[in-house]
């Protein structure tokens, strides 16, 4: 039954309660910590990683890749079946431009949205073991992972230092997803 | 025209003619026999076959181009004297004469309840019989168009075999009486003269509309031409002076136009002749005469003595001035010629015209009268309609009534032929055998182009077969045979005759007659006619479209615009602004105007091109019986005319007539195509003075200044980040000279014919939907740029103007920069290695872009699928995509020909001859303004115009660099 | 520690979700009736193409020289109004503008919908429709491409990358508050929301990453507004048509389609925050601030109708200058005359407050801003093209709009309609997460004041990190 226990999960009364949980809970050392929380919070959020989201480079790379896909198809789309128009040379540059810049923002923001869902793991259709409706509503969470049942009383501490006002554990069950392991 | 390959094919054409046009008992199931598919009709190869153009007297001679049996184009005999290869809008319609969906399928009888119903050719033949057995010793008349050679004899000897007595009236709407009367009393020759324009300097013309329908529009046109061509090189400095009420297309290319009130003509005639024996000095009763005809008579001096000075002429009124006193106008001006020594030079009694035989006005209507007495038990009409014709005043139709047998060999259900008892259907022109002479020395053989198209009968062998059923032999069983015997010869002779398209000789030249004592004018000087209050001077102009009304059937006439009113689709009252001031009248209101003897209803267009004491309106409208596109269209003034014959010469007196005016509370303006008469922003048509011709030649000859390779007119060259494109082979290019573009458009007939541009009709025509490729805009004065409004400043009344008109062919300008190509998405139209702008039109899909970017709005849209209504549709030129709903189309250069031109030079292993190719608007045109060729080949004559110190590109400073030339129309002042 | 703040502050955070997904569970016969009205409409129009598709273009009163009217009138008209959604979440997302959360979503929404919308009318306007994928460089057996030197094609790039793009900003804010959705969800519509929703959870790390993509994509699509519109304009400034022709066209699109935009929002947020209850949301001061904003633009479009019939003027180009003439007083002078007074003068009444937080003054302004910048395009397009360089040509009189033009373009509004009440009824129609956000910030703005307060008087406690 204890070995059913994947983790606990702490409950905060706000998004500043959160805020000062999530900052303890770093402070000591809490391991795979995650928060729920429904609010964009992005000062927490640093707290908790601070590396930056590397989705960036994912856009860069896809605004780059619509540059070539235009200009490359233009030009050699113009060449392959080349005809006189309007006086104007094979290779207008001016014009491919446009396209060169359309494309860029296309890929670009392709780019990015395949980043984000690639980096948080998304789409996952499965709901977490900890997730709750409520926590996309009101309520705001840290769940730690328990390795062993022999720290189950050190998390415990842990979210009581961060101000959990309530600790449940999070139970192994068949459906559902063990935390930890995203 | 590529003579050699005319004389190749056409050579042969009389086994040609036997296959296809002879024989005429084959049902009009089937166009062509494929079996026998002879060498003259090979399955795509087009066989080309001279004939005579007979849509009017002027006889011109005719190319038909036959393919797989049938004609899908017509051009101008190049051998023929008359025309000279080139072909009028009228001969170019007589196509759509041959493939008229209205035409009579077969024999009509009048069945028991009185309608037209059809019958077989042997009940056809036995109601002829009939009728001539039923005679019992009534007299029987005929009523045919002027006829020559074999078929005009043949008409009387068949008359005279079957009939105990006849009266035959050889019947003319346009019949210049007054002209050979005048002629008769001046000349000593009661014939219609020759006028040689070309061997002019100084041109009046009293009103004469030679370039529209008058005697010999074509070969007048020519003549013309070169006269202006002549002056424009420097050869003279003669001006052409037109006179009259109205500034018909033919007085809109004169240098000034004195315009007078009617009736004025014979004393400004009376005047200047005068003033020209006067030598410089101003007699008084000149003075007087030119103060009564509201002209300055420095005006008149100033022209006496240059009509004085050299070979001149004097051209009579036309057919639409014939007034009381129309002998007394020819008169005078016959007089001013004799005065100053033109007859014998300018004027020619050699070669009388075919028309000298025409019946009198005064002889039809004696026939009337007849008719009426019940003189008549038959009454045969053949290629004529009088119940049209005349005015119905003239009551020819209810004298029908009273003669029992109608007989009609009409090809079309025309108004005459609606109240026939028998209809024997004859021919079209181009389906028949036959021949003609405009003039002495000039005969014009007619052979058939294609098997007949329905179930007719060529009217020759209908009379020999039937005088040979009465017994009598009038030498031949069918009327080909009967013309090949009046020729005689064996039968290469006969061939050549054939191809060559008749036999040709010039007159013997007749020595000129000195300058005779200026004899004494008949009677007193008439007053000009002025118009009671209420009430405006009639005046009735032959159309250039329709003649006297025959071709209003015809798509082409009626779609393609009038070429002063730019209308198209209906009539017209051209009434001078204030005129219209006076009756309370705006553009488009419709006027009642009534007489005596009619009444009719006709929209106002408004123009200073008619004195303000007169209300114009154009002849060959108002059809009741013609045929879907002629029935209902306009209307016909002739209701108007009292039937009064002129005395002197028995002529219908048309003039002088006034007409009580109202308006009416409708307004149905006419369909006018050309928005603006005026060019204010852009200066499209230019001209240049002779003067200033002159200049520029000292300055820097034909290569322009400084050695530079173009004109003066041209603009400055516009810099391009881009190289002009490169021609490797051909640059197609054009020059169009717009100092002998007379804006006849029979080069927009020709571009119809040849392209298969469909016709979208009066409601389409009013949505601004017309396909036409190739249009004539008509400007009446100078751009001038940066115009806010245009000031309407008063419109000028009697008097001398100048500056009349600038004629201006817009075609597609084949670009080099071409904007309407880069907007294109989908690269439907694109430029061709020679310097041609393409429309492809299976990849199109209508966006319309390139119409929205072509600064010469020279792109159609088709809005709808076009309409060819069998049997029209067979016209259609195989070479050419018919386009289909919703593709951009537009000029091409005639790009079927070009490709034709090169595959003949690469067969024949050379390069491909200047002037060889030909495009279908150039080998139209009556005075060769457009020159089409190769710009690459510096000695084509296009190039070489290019560089012309008249030359300049269209809209050239939006630096589209177009492929076509203009050069400047020349200014006498 | 604030956990005596707790109960109120989840209070509010539940009210936000609640107040948001109330019109959801709305059924009001407002809607229904709404559904068929519009469904009509789309069928008039869809019977209307069919017609000019049968019979072919000649059913329309398009006649040479006026080979464009209302088709593409339409169609740059619906582009303008497919501006303002983007622009406004993007623009306002990226300076951090406090209102920007009452229109972001409705205004997105209205975006993608015009788009589709306007992407029909180039189709309708092709006079052989039914070929239109001959515009896309496909690879085809007659080894022909497209002709990428025409603006008509740089159109089809531009169009189909801002309806993507915007689809994806759509979506991307969407996704926290579909989750929502998704958890009340039951049977289908679960399945569905899911899908939408991709599993989102609201995690910290989601969140980040989320935050990033989203920030780029605003950093994008702000761009991508103005080059779409410039390339609009493009169609007609790369042409050589006087009043086509000039260089000012891009900005000035530019400007013309915000101003549309705006208004459009205002027409259409106003019956809805009056009929879905969202009144705390989209408050009146809200409504003044975008007012503000529709003044601004309406007096910078103002300006380049000004700079430019300036310009015409100082060209001394004759075809110019008649061009203008006959807008001014020619055959087309009511149309252009309607379009300054709705486009110059009506703005100029949000000068004075009392206008701005008047919702009846509103709504008549907004609408009547659309009219005038659907006027400006008609101006535009049929205007110029009435009156070019050939006189013989010149349209002699108006443009004459033909049934089957109304029908679609009744139809065009049917359909834009249709499926902006779907939206209302289908999806969120304000950005729950963001809300609640901009409440967050601001609480803490507040608090932050009150503890500096606090600290100058000199008596206050740093609060125990742990209660």
């Amino acid at each position: 039954m204890i070995g059913d226990v994947v983790g606990l999960i702490g409950y905060f009364p706000g998004p500043d309660a959160l805020r000062n949980g999530i900052e303890t809970a770093v402070r000591s050392h809490a391991v795979d910590p995650v928060a729920y929380t429904p609010i964009p919070d992005a000062s927490a959020f640093d707290t908790l990683r601070p590396s930056s989201s590397p989705v960036r480079w994912v856009a860069l790379a896809g605004g780059l890749f619509g540059i070539a896909a235009a200009l490359s198809m233009t030009i050699w789309m113009s060449w392959d079946y080349p005809v006189i128009v309007g006086g104007k040379p094979i290779t207008s540059i001016p014009p491919f431009m446009v396209a060169a810049f359309e494309l860029m923002v296309l890929f670009g923001s392709i780019g990015s949205i395949a980043g984000f869902l690639w980096f948080s793991r998304l789409p996952d259709l499965t709901p977490s073991q900890a997730y709750r409706p409520e926590l996309a509503v009101d309520q705001y969470a840290i769940f730690l992972p328990l390795g062993s049942e022999s720290e189950r009383g050190r998390v415990e501490r842990i979210l009581q230092d961060a101000g959990a006002t309530e600790i449940a554990p999070v139970l192994r069950s068949e459906r559902g997803r063990l935390e930890v392991l995203d | 025209m590529n003579r050699r390959h005319f004389l190749k094919v056409a050579g042969v054409s009389t086994a040609a003619a036997a296959a296809q046009g002879c024989s005429t008992r084959r049902g009009p199931d089937k166009v062509i026999a494929y079996p026998a598919s002879s060498e003259t009709n090979k399955p795509g190869i087009s066989t080309e076959f001279a004939t005579v153009c007979r849509e009017c007297p002027a006889g011109c001679g005719l190319i038909a181009i036959a393919r797989d049996g049938r004609a899908i184009k017509v051009d101008g005999n190049p051998d023929h004297p008359i025309n000279a290869g080139k072909l009028c809008l009228r001969g170019q319609s007589s196509l759509q004469g041959l493939y008229n969906p209205d035409r009579l399928r077969g024999p009509l009888a009048r069945d028991e309840h009185g309608r037209l119903a059809p019958i077989s050719w042997e009940e056809a033949e036995k109601r002829l019989d009939a009728s001539l057995g039923s005679l019992n010793g009534k007299s029987v008349a005929w009523i045919g168009q002027v006829e020559t050679g074999a078929f005009d004899r043949l008409t009387d000897a068949w008359l005279a075999a079957v009939a105990p007595s006849s009266t035959r009236i050889r019947y003319e709407t346009y019949a210049y009486e007054p002209l050979r009367a005048a002629a008769g009393a001046m000349l000593g020759q009661a014939v219609i003269p020759r006028f040689r324009i070309d061997e002019a300097r100084t041109l009046i013309c009293f009103g004469a509309d030679f370039l529209e329908t008058w005697l010999s529009n074509v070969e007048y046109a020519r003549q013309f031409g070169e006269w202006r061509r002549a002056r424009t090189e420097g050869k003279h400095h003669g001006r052409y002076v037109f006179i009259g009420p109205r500034l018909s297309l033919t007085g809109a290319n004169a240098d000034e136009w004195i315009a007078v009130r009617p009736g004025a003509e014979e004393i400004v005639a009376r005047a200047l002749s005068l003033l020209a024996a006067a030598k410089g000095r101003v007699p008084a009763e000149a003075a007087s005469l030119a103060e009564s005809a509201g002209v300055p008579v420095e005006t008149l001096s100033r022209l006496a003595r240059e009509f004085a000075s050299g070979p001149s002429l004097a051209l009579p009124p036309g057919s639409a001035q014939d007034g009381p006193r129309a002998v007394a106008v020819h008169e005078a001006v016959l007089r001013l010629n004799q005065a100053v020594g033109n007859v014998g030079r300018t004027v020619l009694v050699d070669a009388p015209h075919a028309l000298s035989t025409a019946s009198r006005h005064q002889e039809t209507m004696s026939l009337v009268s007849d008719m009426r007495e019940g003189k008549f038990g038959a009454l045969f009409v053949h290629r004529a309609n009088p119940v049209y014709a005349l005015p119905p005043s003239a009551g020819f139709a209810e004298a029908l009534k009273s003669v029992p047998e109608v007989i009609s060999f009409s090809s079309y259900p025309d108004e005459t032929t609606a109240l026939a008892t028998l209809v024997l259907p004859d021919h079209t022109p181009l389906e028949s055998w036959g021949e003609y002479s405009p003039r002495s020395g000039v005969n014009g053989l007619m052979q058939p182009a294609v098997a007949p198209v329905f179930d007719t009968r060529a009217t020759g062998d209908v009379l020999l077969a039937s005088a040979a059923r009465a017994g009598h032999n009038l030498g031949a069983a069918e009327f080909r045979e009967y013309l090949r015997k009046e020729h005689g010869g064996d039968d290469a002779a006969w061939a050549a005759l054939l191809q060559l398209g008749g036999a040709f000789s010039e007159p013997a030249p007749t020595p000129a007659r000195a300058a005779a004592p200026l004899s004494a004018p008949s009677g007193p000087a008439p007053v000009p006619v002025a118009p009671a209050d209420g009430r405006l001077v009639l005046h009735i102009y032959p159309s250039l479209h329709f003649y006297d009304g025959r071709t209003a059937n015809r798509p082409w006439a009626q779609e393609i615009p009038d070429p002063m009113a730019k209308a198209v689709w209906g009539s017209w009252a051209e009434i001078h602004p204030d005129a219209a001031k006076r009756f309370g009248v705006q553009d488009g209101d419709v006027m009642a105007l009534e007489t005596a003897a009619g009444r009719i209803e006709a929209p106002a267009l408004l123009t200073d091109r008619v004195v303000s004491g007169v209300v114009a309106i154009q002849r060959g409208q108002g059809h009741t019986n013609l045929g879907r596109f002629a029935d209902g269209i306009g209307v016909n003034p002739l209701a108007l005319l009292p039937a009064v014959v002129e005395p002197a010469s028995g002529a219908l007196v048309v003039s002088g007539g006034d007409v009580a005016v109202r308006k009416l509370a409708v307004r149905r303006p006419p369909v006018v195509l050309q928005t603006s008469m005026k060019q204010v922003g852009a200066a499209i048509a230019r001209a240049v003075t002779v003067a200033q011709l002159a200049w520029t030649r000292r300055k820097g000859g034909l290569n322009g200044e400084g050695g530079e390779e173009e004109g003066p007119l041209r603009g400055r060259k516009n810099p391009s980040l881009y190289a002009n494109a490169q021609h490797p082979k051909h640059h197609w290019g054009m020059a169009i000279d717009l100092d002998t573009c007379l804006g006849c458009n029979a080069c927009v007939a020709s571009c119809y014919a040849e392209n298969n541009v469909p016709v979208v009709g009066r409601e389409g025509c009013s949505r601004g939907r017309e396909m036409s490729w190739l249009r004539i805009e008509n400007y009446t004065e100078e751009g001038a740029s940066g115009l806010l409004r245009i000031q309407a400043k008063k419109p000028a009344d009697t008097g001398p103007r100048t500056n009349l008109t600038r004629f201006f062919p817009m075609l597609c300008q084949q670009c080099d920069n071409a904007p309407c190509e880069y907007v294109c998405p989908v690269d439907a139209t694109v430029h061709s290695s020679e310097g041609l702008n393409m429309q492809v039109y299976n990849r199109c899909v209508g966006t319309r872009y390139c119409s929205n970017n072509c600064p010469y709005k020279v792109r159609r849209f088709n809005f709808f699928p076009p309409a060819f209504e069998p049997p029209l549709d067979q016209q259609l030129n195989p070479e050419v995509t018919v386009r289909s709903k919703g593709v951009m189309e537009k000029c091409t250069f005639c790009i079927q020909r070009i490709e034709a031109g090169k595959v003949q030079a690469k067969a024949e292993g050379r390069p491909v001859r200047d002037g060889e190719i030909r495009t279908a608007c150039q080998n139209a045109c009556p005075t060769d303004a457009i020159v089409f060729g190769d710009l690459k080949d510096e000695n084509s004559r296009a190039a070489q115009l290019a560089k012309g110190a008249r030359g300049y590109g269209a809209l050239e400073e939006l630096n589209t660099l177009p492929n076509v030339t203009y050069l400047a129309r020349v200014r006498a002042e | 520690m604030t956990t005596n703040g707790a109960a109120p502050q989840g209070d509010v955070y539940k009210q936000v979700t609640e107040d948001v997904l109330r019109p959801m569970a709305l059924r009001g016969p407002w809607w229904y009736g709404g559904l068929a009205l519009t469904a009509t409409m789309v069928l008039i129009g869809a019977y209307s193409e069919f017609l000019q598709l049968h019979y072919g273009m000649g059913k329309a009163g398009l006649m040479h020289p006026m080979m464009w009217a209302v088709y593409i009138t339409n169609f740059v008209w619906w582009i303008g109004i497919a501006h303002s959604g983007t622009l406004i979440s993007a623009f306002l997302y990226l300076f951090r503008a406090p209102f920007r959360a009452a229109f972001s979503r409705a205004a997105e929404a209205m975006t993608l919908i015009a788009i589709t919308t306007a992407g029909m009318f180039p189709l309708i306007h092709l006079g052989r429709a039914w070929r239109a994928y001959w515009l896309l460089p496909y690879p085809n057996e007659r080894l022909l491409w497209v002709n990428f030197r025409s603006p008509l094609v740089l159109d089809v790039f531009a169009v189909t990358t801002y309806f993507i793009v915007s689809t994806l900003f759509f979506w991307l804010g969407l996704v926290p508050d579909v989750a929502v959705v998704r958890d009340r969800a039951r049977g289908w519509a679960r399945t569905a929301y899911g899908l939408a929703a991709v599993g989102w959870e609201g995690r910290d790390k989601q969140w980040k990453h989320y935050l990033m993509a989203y920030a780029i994509l605003a950093g994008l699509a702000a761009p991508l507004v103005v080059s779409v519109h410039s390339v609009v304009s493009w169609d007609f400034a790369s042409a050589l048509v006087p009043g086509w022709h000039s260089t000012i066209s891009a900005p000035f699109f530019v400007a013309g389609a915000i101003l549309s935009g705006l208004a459009m929002v205002l027409t259409l947020l106003i019956p809805m925050r009056a009929t879905m209850g969202l009144k705390q949301y989209v408050t009146i001061d809200r409504m003044d601030q975008v007012a503000k904003l529709t003044l601004v633009m309406g007096l910078v479009v103002s300006y380049s109708y000004f700079s430019e019939y300036f310009v015409t003027w100082y060209s001394k180009d004759g075809v110019e200058i008649t061009n203008l003439m006959n807008k001014v007083n020619g055959t087309f002078a009511w149309e252009f005359w309607l379009m300054t007074v709705c486009n110059c003068i009506a703005p100029l009444a949000f000068f004075f407050r009392a206008a701005r937080r008047n919702i009846p003054t509103l709504f008549i302004v907004s609408i009547l801003i659309n009219i005038g910048m659907w006027m400006e395009r008609f101006v535009i397009v049929a205007g110029s093209l009435s009156h070019d360089y050939v006189p013989y040509s010149w349209a002699p009189s108006g443009y004459h709009i033909k049934p089957v033009e109304v029908g679609i373009c009744i139809g065009s509004v049917g359909w834009f309609g249709f499926l902006f009440l779907l939206f209302c009824r289908f999806l969120p129609v304000l950005p729950i997460a963001e809300l609640k956000r901009d409440i967050l910030l601001e609480e803490r703005e507040e608090h932050a004041v009150e503890a500096s307060a606090a600290l100058r008087e000199g008596h206050a406690q740093p609060q125990p990190e742990v209660g």
